[in-house]
């Protein structure tokens, strides 16, 4: 999934239920635990970094096959 | 990846032997290495197969046998983006930086935000001195490459592998949060006075005191799905200040901890289905006095035992593992 054309896209709601802590699937890489949470935290304290925050973890999955493990628990696929 | 507890003989043979190598042990053995492809840190504790030890007369070393290149350096505290910077296209980073050093709270604090940090593992831990000697020894750090010790830089090596390695970095930890109220605090840091205990403004300080608080146990905080422990250091009453080893972080939810029963079991589990043997580990120096690991085995890890710990962050009264494993080339 190099360009990441098989992930859900920016505009999908689902990266946002995920940063807001709505969606909590069970995560089993420690580097995504580790971005994830970070991200909510900055989310939960600034809301309009929202879509930055997406774009951010959207690209650590573009660019880290070792994540991919993780995917199928946040999508559902 | 191979682990030994080394005489300064056969720790030099082997930095001769160009081998790649993160170094533990006492700084006289230290300072006495030879110029090579290696980092260290100060440390007077260990994990051994026999079980926790302290030795002044042994270095810990890890090879790294998997490295098909690699680079070290000593990064001031105003220079951690460099340990992105120079990282390889595919490998790891190690890195080693002394207790109570300005690079060691810069990295704790800042740390966690550097851009790409979680595309590459980073392991590591915070160089320490013997129990004894808290306040009178400094920790250190050294870069074999260039000879440079320092008590104040962030030594890193980086190692590259080849593209049919795959790494894994994860952390092993004895404590879950437990059934107390939630507590969050309105600043991070290192030095806390007041926080939000169930929703109530409160002096954690008087709040230990008052509730007979076992600090021995960390707090712990949930990182969806990663346990991650913030340890005390000291409870002033008096002053209503608190100190931990790691910042706390605003926007966090801690409980107190409770500790996990079995820690031989919680250490094996560690391990996985890889052999803890072959894995760079350290743990941390509060599991090492608290749990009374000295002279008990940890589920086969070995390694420094340590003032904190990175995967990825620092990290307390944690052991953090990294393993490699080879898939076969298509």
């Amino acid at each position: 999934m190099p360009d990441g054309g098989l992930l859900p896209s920016v505009d999908d709601q689902l990266w946002a239920r995920l940063l807001t802590g709505e969606l909590d699937p069970d995560i089993k890489t420690l580097a995504t635990r580790l971005i994830i949470t970070r991200l909510r935290i900055e989310v939960a304290k600034d809301s309009t970094v929202l879509p930055t925050a997406v774009q951010e973890l959207r690209r650590f999955f573009v660019e880290n096959k070792f994540a991919h493990r993780d995917l199928a628990a946040i999508t559902g696929f | 990846m191979k682990n030994a507890l080394l005489s300064i003989e056969d720790t030099v043979a082997l930095i001769a032997s160009r081998a790649i190598l993160f170094v533990s042990g006492p700084e006289h053995l230290l300072r006495s290495l030879p110029r090579g492809n290696w980092i260290g840190g100060t440390t007077s504790y260990f994990m051994t197969p026999e079980g926790g030890a302290s030795r002044e007369d042994r270095l810990f070393c890890t090879t790294f046998d998997d490295a098909v290149d690699a680079r070290m350096a000593i990064l001031p505290p105003n220079g951690l983006s460099g340990l992105i910077e120079h990282r390889f296209a595919h490998g790891f980073t190690c890195i080693v930086t002394p207790a109570f050093s300005t690079t060691l709270q810069r990295y704790a604090v800042d740390g966690p935000a550097l851009p790409g940090l979680y595309n590459q593992p980073v392991f590591g831990w915070v160089a320490g001195v013997h129990l004894d000697r808290v306040g009178q020894d400094v920790p250190m750090v050294f870069d074999g490459a260039t000879g440079a010790a320092s008590a104040d830089g962030l030594a890193a090596l980086w190692v590259a592998l080849p593209e049919t390695a795959e790494v894994d970095l994860d952390i092993v930890n004895l404590f879950a949060p437990g059934d107390g109220e939630s507590i969050t605090f309105p600043e991070g840091g290192f030095d806390v006075t007041n926080c939000l205990i169930g929703g109530v403004p409160t002096n954690l300080a008087h709040y230990i005191v008052a509730r007979g608080v076992d600090t021995t146990l960390p707090l712990v905080a949930d990182y969806a799905g990663a346990m991650v422990n913030v340890s005390f250091q000291t409870v002033d009453a008096e002053n209503g200040r608190v100190r931990f080893y790691a910042p706390v972080v605003p926007g966090t939810i801690y409980r107190l901890a409770r500790t996990v029963a079995d820690y031989g079991a919680a250490y094996a589990e560690g391990a996985r289905e890889g052999s803890a043997a072959d894995m760079l580990s350290c743990n941390c120096i509060l599991n090492y006095r608290y749990a009374e690991l000295e002279g008990r085995p940890t589920g086969g890890f070995v390694g420094p035992v340590t003032f904190g710990e990175f995967a990825y962050i620092l990290l307390n009264q944690t052991l953090s593992r990294l393993s490699v494993r080879h898939a076969l080339a298509a």
